[in-house]
């Protein structure tokens, strides 16, 4: 049996009580000249919190600083093991490598400041990245590449073992499950080494590969698990209707229904305005969610008629001003269509002008590079229509390297931008139900609005708005989409537009609907 | 006057049909001219109005337990006088003074039957349409109006300005189904929706509203359940027993999702649809129209007009997209794609599906215009094999409200080893019928899924176990094991939605101790690769096929709409009979239903309420089937499914014998762990089996799917060209940027513009380039999709000079062919692909290059293949942490 892996799976309660004395006023206040920005109340509850309770649910939904609170807890425990001339071995985990790297970063900032601006830790430091021979190569100064099975991992898990230093480990459970064996042949050693585990994206971490990291805690641990069930999940192949109180979700769900560990909230958004705050505050975060900086408005100067320069090639028409108007947060475009699939010339063509607009309207001079990755993301969920939105946006040199900015709403989970814009693609409401659960999922709908600062426009067809499918699940979870066009955007503009089909000329009967 | 209510309003959105709306509002004199009068739902259907018979039966049993619960003062109701004939209980009579009830001062907890005007207020353009087109709505008679004094938090429809009620109104719909579906949820609403304008209308609205939780009284199979769970909550003192009793019976119905629905009807479809004639709405045939009073005469439109809908899988949008171009039926359809039009062109040019599936498109409309079977000889499926020792057949019918199997079907069809010449092969059936009323429940199901498991698991055993003798007696002979004489298993099903049910079954039952030790035979059918055995040729195969995505395939069938498996059994080259006649299949007059490969529910339910409605026709006297010859009809109808499939397989056999290239190992059934794991851990480890499992299945499946429907469906990457001479400068940029790969082999491909939303990711080195002609799975072993030996594939490796050849040996296509895809583009015009040959590999890939395995000028695909890196792991860990009894204190 593996202690304490077991009780934290079968039942939590069974853990005792572990009085540390630790002051995590004062621990907080060390801490605090390092960070980047001073922890606000319900972040500093969560670290007050994690140190006292040795399971902490952390409920982190958009932009309210979640991988800041896990850095900042890290901090403190780092804090803690200096002022206390002890070594600690902290665990950082995912589901995935993009979030290990973003704590593992934002730890080491968080480091080099407290080094700038107190002194050095009387101990030492030692970062590392513990990934497979396979895997990426993670270039760092200071944060080491450690390959499983190497002779770089054997000192690592001499100087562990130890326990004399302070380690901040980062992986995923399958290689921290690989660097536990002696080589790839011998069997994995469940040694008891970690201080404290933080598990960032926990919602997105099935039971049995959380349970992985489980096995290497200490019987005194500390464990955080931070995420947000209402962002995108794991990936079942066997999809259970029944999840059993979260054991065939993620641990997230499970440590909050199984063992009722109540999720700790940091609910202060500092990304979106208080308009696109509003509806993922309703809907998803039971009011809780408040934006910090609600009046953010999109930084552009719109022209008051069509440009001069506008080129031949892409549409216009004088809505585009008022669906690009800064005063306006949340725009939704619905058309009447039964025709499109995974590419749709229509939305395309009306979201490569508003970016096109949108760039011409920048305030300030900007790069193409900052553009992609600050100013815009364009969501759409087939790569079809990635492609026909690319290939507009480039006939008007609109393009960067890697042309990230127009992607699927999985690669930018994790990011933001000031505009979002969504292209949903779709019309033909046979192949809706063919992918139903797909697109019209409300957490991807979720994680789309909330990449949002300052705007967010949507173009999406009558038919995906009308689609009322057979299963009351599916049902329920569209209306979150559905109910916000027609519900929360409840203003409408009619309007008649033309697009080019075909070097045919056609019209639309678009409405433009906003809140 | 035709009247507009909640059944009309339920069946369109269920249906999605514009006609069936526009017909159920047509005027007397319209219907007339139509000849639609004489087509309702129960000539069609009969079992099913009694089916409503039943559901009454049910409705009065409720309301009886809410009367007795409530108490007969606190319920307002009129029972009818005299027991009803049919129903063997008293009738409930329609209260028509709800107004004065609502405006009593002490109002009762609940209303029954009671009749409210459907007001012209629920929506403006309810009234234009009533006003314009001279319609009118049904009256509404919702089943119960349970009045509750009002809670604060409890949701309301309210409007702007209103105020907090005295008691809140939620309509509860009693229905037989124990799953309620969308068209019970959209009468409720609608009901919820009217029955707030009539309060606002009677100004009722300062001690009424609406409760925007409306709520579906199921059907379960226990009559007695309701009245058990108030004992229950009496025993526990409960202060409200009833009330508590219905929250935990009833299932709430989330106002909010279906009002906006309901609101759209109006306010978009109803009066476009009153505006057209009724021949002018909108209309196709599909699997939806199942149920539909008006699918006879839609087909027989279809028919003579020979409508694009005749097409099977030909959906809505896609007819509607081909009559945009001005196609408008199947001959004109089947021109244009012969001549290839620019209109065809175009309408490829919108829709990936239809461009993907031109050929079988082509091949549906000549066969249903010629009205004989075609075979598409050009495709080859990876789906089924030629010849399985070992055929189990498998069949099973569920009710869809319920989702509860009521009859499966299972037949092995065994050629065993050692059988003489012209011997018959063994084969087996074995039907199992949930019959008992008292008996049904979710428990009776899961005893017949663990019989059925049983079953298969002996089947399975003995297959195994006779390979296990000829196994010793090679080894005795030889020794080293081979395949000689050994046989394979292969499972077929008629369509998916069987082996889905079959999945749900699983899944339903799956936290049962008896049922998770059961299923550990599916997982024994996928042992891991390090206990395969390693002196066999030994690879992994998917188990089963669905015979129907084969048919779809391979065959195009003088059939409109849609395959089903009698039509597909009686077109697809039946036999003669000795006296020159075709042999047909048929089943009994009850026992099946257009369009639909289910045996009708209604059957089930006469068993399982005892009372059966169905009666034999005229000829046999007309009379009432007994409970034993519906039992026996279901028997029988079973059996017709299995033999009918075994007849297809068969078919597709002797007539695309060539065409069927999956290739299957002789079984090997994988060791039993014997395991002493607390339940969470059982549990836990079961499910990462199955979602491992199948995770492989599927990736076996996409693998095998011909190649136009890999890149239809997004899972694989096809067209590829190896352009890597032209893509030098961004190799090498690639490497630059990349210290690892600098001494790596990079190829560049082009490829095919509408794979480009294919499912691959930068960074998956679990992927397979071959040829897109390569005729074999890419599981196989390399020298035997080469047709080499395994002695003759060693000698050839060692004559190469290749490293541990005979660790290499035993290489599959997928891992000799194995590439990482380091860049995609799926951008630039045409999209490429940077790809990795990995150094481990290197000198496999390059040996499968010399010997022709794959041609690297020739159009290649890029498949995703499989490989479980995790399923041992969790096991050991799940058993490391939970195999002894935990202390008390961590």
């Amino acid at each position: 049996m593996v202690e304490p892996a077991y009780s934290i799976l079968s039942d939590h309660c069974k853990l005792k009580n572990i009085a540390r004395d630790i002051d995590t006023d004062s621990l907080l206040s060390k801490i605090s000249t390092s960070l980047k920005n001073p922890l606000n109340n319900s972040q500093k509850h969560v670290f007050n919190y994690s140190f006292k309770n040795r399971i902490t649910l952390l409920w982190g939904p958009p932009g309210t600083g979640k991988t800041m609170t896990l850095a900042s807890i890290v901090l403190g425990w780092i804090e803690y093991a200096n002022e206390n001339k002890i070594g600690i071995n902290i665990g950082l985990g995912s589901s995935n490598w993009n979030a290990i790297d973003n704590l593992l970063l934002e730890i080491y900032d968080l480091i080099c400041n407290r080094n700038q601006n107190i002194i050095g830790y009387s101990k030492d430091i030692i970062m590392s990245r513990i990934r497979s021979k396979s895997g990426e190569d993670f270039v760092h100064d200071k944060i080491t590449d450690v390959i499983v099975y190497s002779q770089e991992a054997s000192i690592l898990k001499s100087k562990i073992e130890e326990n004399k230093l302070i380690t901040i480990n980062g992986s995923t459970w399958k290689q921290l499950y690989n660097f536990s064996k002696d080589n790839k042949n011998s069997p994995a050693n469940h040694k008891k080494w970690f201080d404290v585990i933080l598990l960032d994206e926990s919602s997105q971490i099935k039971v049995e590969h959380a349970l992985a990291y489980f096995t290497y805690l200490k019987e005194d641990f500390n464990l955080v698990l931070a995420g947000d069930d209402k962002q995108l999940g794991p990936i079942h192949g066997f999809q259970m209707q029944d999840k059993q109180s979260g054991l065939f979700d993620c641990i997230y769900t499970f440590m909050k229904q199984t063992h009722k560990i109540e999720p700790q909230t940091i609910i202060d958004n500092y990304r979106s305005n208080i308009y696109i705050n509003d509806w993922p505050n309703k809907r998803f975060y039971l009011g809780k969610l408040e934006s910090k900086n609600p009046n953010k408005v999109l930084n552009i100067n719109l022209p008051s008629v069509k440009p001069d320069e506008w080129p031949h090639a892409l549409l216009w028409d004088d809505i585009f001003l008022k669906i690009l108007d800064p005063n306006l947060p949340i725009i939704v475009i619905t058309y009447p269509s039964s025709i499109y699939t995974v590419s749709n010339i229509f939305e395309a063509q009306i979201i490569a002008s508003l970016c096109y607009l949108y760039k011409l309207s920048l305030s300030e001079e900007i790069s193409s590079a900052d553009f992609a990755t600050k100013k815009i993301g364009i969501v759409t969920p087939h790569r079809a229509q990635r492609s026909l939105i690319h290939n507009l946006l480039s006939d008007q040199n609109i393009t960067t390297e890697n042309d990230s900015f127009v992607d699927t709403v999985d690669r930018f989970q994790g990011q933001e931008r000031d505009l979002i814009m969504s292209s949903y693609t779709v019309s033909d409401k046979d192949f809706v139900t063919s992918e139903d659960e797909f697109i019209l999922d409300p957490r991807r709908f979720n994680v789309s609005l909330t990449r949002a600062k300052s705007k967010f426009i949507m173009i999406i067809s009558d038919a995906l708005i009308n689609y009322l499918p057979n299963d009351k699940k599916v049902a329920e979870d569209a209306s979150h989409l559905q109910m916000f066009v027609l519900k929360f955007c409840k203003n409408e503009e009619k309007k008649t537009i033309n697009i080019l089909n075909s070097n045919r000329l056609e019209s639309v009967d678009i409405i433009v609907r906003y809140p | 006057m035709p009247k507009l209510g909640k059944q009309t309003i339920a069946q369109t959105f269920k249906f999605d049909c514009d006609r069936f709306l526009r017909f159920q509002l047509s005027s007397d004199t319209e219907k007339k001219t139509l000849g639609i009068e004489e087509f309702a739902l129960g000539k069609v259907r009969p079992g099913v109005q009694l089916m409503q018979e039943a559901g009454n039966k049910w409705e009065i049993d409720k309301y009886n337990d809410l009367i007795l619960g409530f108490g007969k003062d606190n319920v307002k109701y009129i029972e009818e006088e005299k027991i009803d004939p049919i129903l063997g209980v008293k009738k409930f009579k329609v209260i028509k003074d709800l107004k004065d009830i609502l405006n009593l001062e002490n109002p009762p907890k609940a209303i029954i039957e009671a009749e409210f005007k459907i007001l012209e207020s629920v929506s403006i353009e309810l009234k234009l349409a009533c006003d314009k087109f001279d319609i009118e709505p049904s009256r509404a008679i919702p089943d119960i109006i349970w009045i509750k004094p009002h809670e604060k938090e409890s949701p309301l429809i309210l409007e702007e300005g209103d105020l907090e009620p005295e008691y809140e109104l939620h309509i509860i719909d009693v229905k037989m189904a124990s799953e309620a579906s969308l068209k019970h949820f959209t009468e409720v609403t609608f009901y919820a929706l009217a029955l707030d304008a009539f309060l606002r209308d009677n100004n009722l609205i300062a001690r009424y509203r609406v409760s925007a939780k409306g709520l579906v009284w199921p059907g379960s199979h226990d009559i007695n359940e309701f009245k058990n769970i108030v004992r229950k909550f009496q025993a526990n003192n409960e202060l409200n027993p009833v009330v508590k009793a219905l929250e935990e019976t009833l299932i709430p119905v989330p106002y909010e999702v279906y009002e906006i629905h309901i609101k759209r009807f109006f306010k978009e479809r109803l009066i476009p649809v009153l505006e057209k004639s009724p021949k002018d709405a909108a209309w196709h045939i599909s699997a939806k129209c199942q149920l539909c009073q008006y699918l006879t005469y839609c087909q027989g439109e279809a028919k003579r007009d020979d409508q694009l809908c005749k097409i099977p899988w030909l959906n809505s949008s896609q007819a509607n997209l081909i009559r945009s171009e001005g196609i408008l039926n199947t001959s004109d359809l089947r021109q244009n794609i012969l001549q290839n039009t620019p209109a065809w062109e175009k309408i490829k040019s919108v829709n990936y599906q239809l461009r993907a599936d031109e050929s079988g498109i082509e091949a549906r409309c000549n066969s249903l215009e010629d009205g004989v079977p075609y075979i598409l000889s050009e495709r080859v499926s990876h789906l089924m094999p030629k010849w399985s020792d070992m055929s189990i057949f498998l069949t099973l019918h569920f009710d869809p409200g319920s989702g509860i199997t009521f009859a499966i079907g299972a037949k092995k069809v065994y050629f065993k080893p050692g059988r003489s010449q012209g011997e018959p092969p063994i084969s087996v059936e074995k039907i199992f019928i949930i019959d008992k009323v008292e008996q049904f429940s979710p428990a009776t199901e899961r005893n017949r899924l663990i019989e059925l498991i049983n079953l298969l698991e002996s089947w399975l055993n003995e297959v195994n176990d006779d390979n296990n003798i000829i196994a010793a007696q090679h080894r005795a002979n030889t020794g080293r094991d081979n395949a000689f004489g050994k046989s394979n298993v292969h499972f077929f099903f008629w369509s998916k939605i069987e082996v889905k049910q079959f999945l749900r079954m699983v899944e339903r039952h799956m936290d049962h101790p008896d049922v998770v030790a059961k299923v550990e035979i599916i997982t024994r059918l996928f042992p891991p690769d390090n206990t395969l055995p390693l002196d066999l040729d030994m690879y992994k195969s998917q188990p089963g096929t669905v015979v129907k995505d084969v048919v779809k395939y391979l065959v195009a069938l003088p059939i409109s709409y849609d395959y089903t498996l009698l039509e597909t059994a009686n077109k697809f080259f039946p036999k003669s009979k000795p006296d020159g006649s075709l042999f047909q299949f048929y089943f009994a007059y009850g026992f099946w239903t257009p369009l639909n490969d289910q045996i009708p529910f209604e059957r089930a339910y006469e068993l399982w309420k005892d009372n059966v409605f169905l009666k034999h026709s005229q000829n046999l006297g007309g009379l009432h089937y007994t409970r034993d010859e519906i039992y026996e009809g279901l028997r029988r109808s079973v059996k017709t499914y299995l033999e009918a499939l075994q007849n297809i397989v068969m078919r597709l056999r002797d007539n695309c014998k060539n065409q069927l290239v999956l290739h299957k190992p002789p079984f090997y059934l994988g060791a039993l762990v014997k395991s002493h794991l607390p339940q969470v851990s059982k549990n836990l480890l079961v499910f990462n089996k199955l979602n491992i499992l199948t995770q492989e299945i599927e990736n076996l499946h996409q693998v095998s799917l011909p190649i136009d429907e890999k890149e239809a469906r997004f899972v694989a990457i096809r067209g590829l060209i190896n352009k890597s001479l032209e893509y030098s400068k961004e190799i090498e940029g690639f490497r630059d940027n990349n210290v690892s790969l600098r001494n790596s082999t990079i190829y560049a491909f082009e490829f095919s513009i509408n794979s480009r939303d294919a499912k691959l990711k930068e960074g998956e080195f679990l992927c397979c380039l071959t040829n897109e002609d390569f005729p074999a799975n890419i599981y196989t072993f390399w020298y035997t999709a080469i047709g080499l030996k395994f002695e003759e594939a060693l000698s050839l490796l060692n004559e190469r000079n290749i490293n541990q050849a005979d660790r290499k040996v035993k290489k599959t296509i997928a891992e000799i062919l194995s590439v990482t895809i380091l860049k995609l583009n799926t951008i630039s015009n045409p999209p490429y692909v940077l790809l990795e040959i990995p150094n481990y590999n290197l000198d496999m890939f390059n040996f499968a290059i010399k010997e022709r395995i794959i041609d690297l000028d020739k159009p290649m695909v890029l498949d995703s293949s499989f490989k479980d890196f995790e399923s041992k792991d969790i096991e050991k860990i799940l058993r490391d942490i939970s195999n002894k009894a935990p202390r008390n204190k961590r």
